[in-house]
């Protein structure tokens, strides 16, 4: 099909599918996570119950899975030769096509699946914003005659709002970013479009209009997120802080709220990953062999690279800064920083393009005048892939060197140099010991990105190159389920270190501020 | 004595604005001095200056016998050999108490660089806690810690900038002495910069009033406070009014209140103001001069009146409250003091 016509094929036939499907995915998403979310962030945060202690981190763990892998976990789990329906059928002896079974993959699986996985950025934001609460708003409440239901309904979760709604943004646009699960589970929606029009019609052109579109839909959530973001400042209700006194919730209440926040970490987090142990444990000896260490060592390299990029690349430009106060130093910084908000397959083809089109023009001019090639320089190695990577998290990065290099006040180069310091003692004296923590942080924040990170690797990668998430998505594609655990398990085991980072750094800004 | 620092007709200049215009004086060796004025005078930026954070436009310093600043010449901060004590203080979250203050020491051998932090600790009496980190300790024991840090290597001078300003307004004062006690005891040459006239009088020698970027008047307390050269030193220092007052040919000069004795006759040409504290002022039942009580406020052994001359100017009289007059009532008053300073400004 000559360029042009695909856009306007893809307009007749598929694009009303994109649209309504991405809606439907991001409505069913919001839900989920709201649910989940919310009343797991009340719970933690306002009652008392036993285990309460243990949710308050671990309901963070589910952030550790993919929602990719979480997706092949439970098709396996579910499908016909899944344990749960053959469990079924051994119980009641029926047969292929005598009982009706939910089926996981479907636009409806899809949002449960992310929902699974997504609702720790709604949990954790709402659960910060409870617990800024001063207890006397919520007291006041009470001592007008609403009891702690209705005071939850009228004053802390309006309250919560902005906090609520920045943590939604944050999961639609994860969700929009989505691509292994909803391809998985045969759900068009724009990243799998953008795939379809890539490989499959070849047609360059339509994919990036297509990603232009993509592009539309989390403009409009970062503008939201914005906006909410400026009225967040006005819910700050009371300079006088009080600590919160939890409501002791007893007998089924107790039960019923443990219940809440267990389910939500059985599912999002223990069964699956039960689920690819039993499987590691089947396939392991064939699976991991020489190539699979070979894949391990490409993620590492890829992610490993990647992460001390960023960290250089955040590090001249939060010092740039730092030391420029001029309005296009500032503007710029920002403009680096909203990767993050770019799903992966956009970022992807907006890569492609301009770095195959510079490979062609020098190969086609070597060609021309010394007659030899240079084939595909940039486009064709991993030079495009870690490129892509450092536009998609430098966000990342710079965000946590940022808040390391804030807490370093002028004043404090200012005492050094004037005790006789020069700037490169400053530097090693006092900057680099208060940043060590920053650095480390932002090192290992990128480094498990990257290695998660599916549709970008799958676009740019060079011919032949595998990684652990390219693995994992070609044997689940393959069905071959157990064979992906390997490859799974290692992306988990290795997403769960920001976690444990992220309940650390909360728990210990607690004490802080109550000291 | 000697002079430590030597500031001359300095300039400095901020997008245009001359935030520091001319301004000179002199610090001796071992002296403590205060640059004193309303926030936005441009005192901070000085104090900077003088560290090296800041360049001047015009003039040079001078500190101890080298040049450290003049027009186009600008000695980096880190060769000046200047303590600077920060209104945040400064501290290094990542050292301990002991470690900040041996901070600056770095060219020191180990065992003369412990006996330094054995004698500022022990001065300050923070020994007990060299081992904290500064968030351990308090508010006060930080600026003790940040104050010997900027001691420790023996700077030529100590620069403090609104060192008061983080502390609890009934701590100052204390504070204030026995900060003036320690630099003693160092025999430190020190500038102080505040906006707050209490703290200037517990610590300072010798103080320079700043206002708008020029200095109005440098001098004891004493004098700043019985000799103001200045309409605005007058109002600035204490509580006083201004009233214009006119020659009537004898040795007295007229106003509202009636003649008065000038005590001296700062400036010379324009309209003459008599400067009048509160204590200046007497009520006094046969004077011809009336007032009515706008404001009273109880202060203990004094009323502290507010009173409108017939004219609409505002007074102040200061009186015992074993009389007491109530708001709106009127009341005959008087100059109760032989002389007054009195200005002769075009403003």
């Amino acid at each position: 099909m000559p360029a042009g016509e695909v856009w306007q094929h893809l307009v007749d036939t598929v694009l009303a599918d994109y649209v309504s499907n991405s809606l439907l995915l991001m409505l069913g998403v919001a839900i989920g996570t709201l649910l989940i979310g919310v009343s797991t962030a009340w719970l933690t945060a306002m009652c008392s119950f036993p285990g309460r202690k243990v949710f308050e981190w671990a309901l963070l763990l589910p952030m550790a899975m993919p929602a990719y892998i979480i997706a092949y976990t439970y098709t396996g789990l579910l499908d016909f030769s899944g344990p749960v329906q053959t469990f079924i059928r051994s119980l009641t002896g029926w047969g292929y096509g005598d009982y009706w079974f939910p089926e996981i993959r479907s636009l409806e699986g899809a949002a449960l699946m992310l929902s699974l996985v997504l609702y720790p950025y709604v949990y954790l934001l709402t659960r910060a914003a409870f617990l800024n609460q001063s207890i006397c708003v919520l007291d006041v409440s009470r001592t007008l005659g609403n009891g702690p239901w209705r005071t939850f309904f009228k004053v802390a979760l309006p309250l919560a709002r902005p906090a609520i709604v920045a943590g939604l943004i944050l999961a639609l646009m994860e969700t929009l970013a989505d691509y292994g699960t909803v391809d998985y589970f045969g759900v068009s929606t724009f990243t799998t479009g953008i795939f379809r029009t890539w490989f499959g019609l070849n047609d360059v052109a339509a994919a990036a209009q297509l990603a232009a579109v993509l592009l539309l839909f989390v403009f409009t959530l970062i503008i939201i997120e914005r906006s909410q973001r400026k009225q967040a400042r006005y819910h700050h209700t009371s300079q006088r802080h009080q600590a919160l006194k939890r409501i002791q919730l007893t007998g089924n209440m107790a039960w019923l709220a443990f219940g809440v926040c267990f389910a939500t970490l059985l599912f999002g987090f223990l069964l699956p990953v039960a689920q690819l142990s039993t499987w590691l444990l089947t396939t392991s000896e064939e699976i991991i062999d020489a190539r699979y260490i070979d894949l391990v060592k490409n993620s590492l390299i890829l992610a490993g690279i990647t992460a001390l990029l960023a960290l250089l690349i955040a590090l001249l430009l939060g010092y740039g800064r730092r030391v420029s106060k001029h309005k296009t130093t500032q503007f710029a910084v920002n403009i680096a920083g909203m990767g993050y908000a770019i799903p992966g397959a956009v970022i992807a083809v907006g890569v492609m393009i301009p770095f195959s089109a510079f490979d062609n023009m020098l190969d086609a001019w070597l060609r021309a005048q010394f007659d030899i090639s240079s084939g595909l320089l940039l486009s064709g190695t991993i030079v495009a892939l870690i490129f892509a990577y450092l536009v998609r998290f430098l966000a990342v990065s710079l965000q946590t060197v940022d808040a390391g290099l804030g807490r370093i006040r002028p004043s404090m180069d200012e005492s050094a140099q004037s005790m006789g310091l020069s700037t490169l003692q400053t530097i090693g004296r006092v900057h680099m010991p208060m940043l060590k923590g920053s650095l480390l942080t932002a090192i290992l924040l990128v480094f498990v990105d990257v290695l998660k990170e599916l549709p970008t690797t799958l676009i740019l990668r060079p011919f032949n190159f595998n990684t652990l998430a390219v693995r994992a998505y070609e044997m689940a594609s393959d069905e071959r389920l157990a064979d992906a655990a390997p490859a799974a398990l290692t992306i988990v085991a290795v997403g769960i270190i920001p976690v444990i980072l992220l309940s650390y750094s909360i728990t210990r800004s607690r004490h802080e501020h109550t000291a | 004595m000697s002079t430590q620092l030597s500031v001359s007709e300095v300039k400095i200049r901020y997008r245009d604005n001359d935030v520091i215009n001319n301004i000179s004086f002199q610090v001796e060796a071992g002296h403590i001095a205060c640059l004193l004025g309303p926030s936005g005078c441009g005192k901070t930026t000085l104090l900077r200056a003088i560290a090296g954070f800041e360049p001047i436009v015009s003039g040079e310093i001078v500190l101890g016998k080298r040049k450290v600043a003049a027009v186009d010449f600008a000695m980096p901060p880190q060769q000046r050999r200047v303590g600077m004590v920060f209104q945040d203080f400064a501290l290094y979250p990542h050292l301990t108490v002991e470690q900040n203050v041996g901070f600056g020491l770095h060219d020191m051998p180990a065992d003369e660089r412990a006996l330094r932090i054995e004698e500022l600790l022990n001065l300050v009496k923070l020994q007990a806690v060299r081992k904290s980190y500064p968030h351990e300790i308090s508010g006060g024991q930080q600026q003790r810690v940040a104050l010997i840090r900027a001691m420790a290597p023996r700077p030529d001078i100590l620069l403090l900038d609104e060192p008061f300003s983080s502390m609890d307004v009934e701590l100052r004062q204390s504070l204030a002495l026995e900060l003036r006690n320690i630099l003693k005891q160092d025999d430190a040459t020190a500038i102080l910069v505040t906006h707050d006239q209490s703290e200037a009088f517990a610590m300072a020698d010798e103080i320079g009033v700043i206002n708008q970027g020029q200095l109005a008047q440098w001098g004891t307390a004493h004098d700043l406070y019985f000799k103001p050269q200045d309409p605005f030193v007058a109002k600035f220092i204490g509580q006083s009014v201004l009233l214009p007052a006119t020659p009537n040919g004898t040795e007295q000069i007229d106003t509202a209140l009636g003649p008065v004795l000038p005590d001296y006759i700062s400036g010379s040409k324009g309209l003459l103001q008599v400067q009048l504290r509160p204590s200046d002022v007497a009520f006094d039942a046969n004077s011809e001069i009336k007032a009515t009580v706008v404001r009273r406020l109880f202060l203990g052994a004094e009323y502290l009146y507010t009173l409108q001359l017939a004219d609409g100017q505002k007074i102040l009289c200061l009186a015992s409250s074993d009389v007491s007059h109530e708001e709106g009532d009127t009341v005959g008053v008087r100059i109760s003091a032989q002389c007054a300073p009195t200005f002769a400004s075009t403003q």
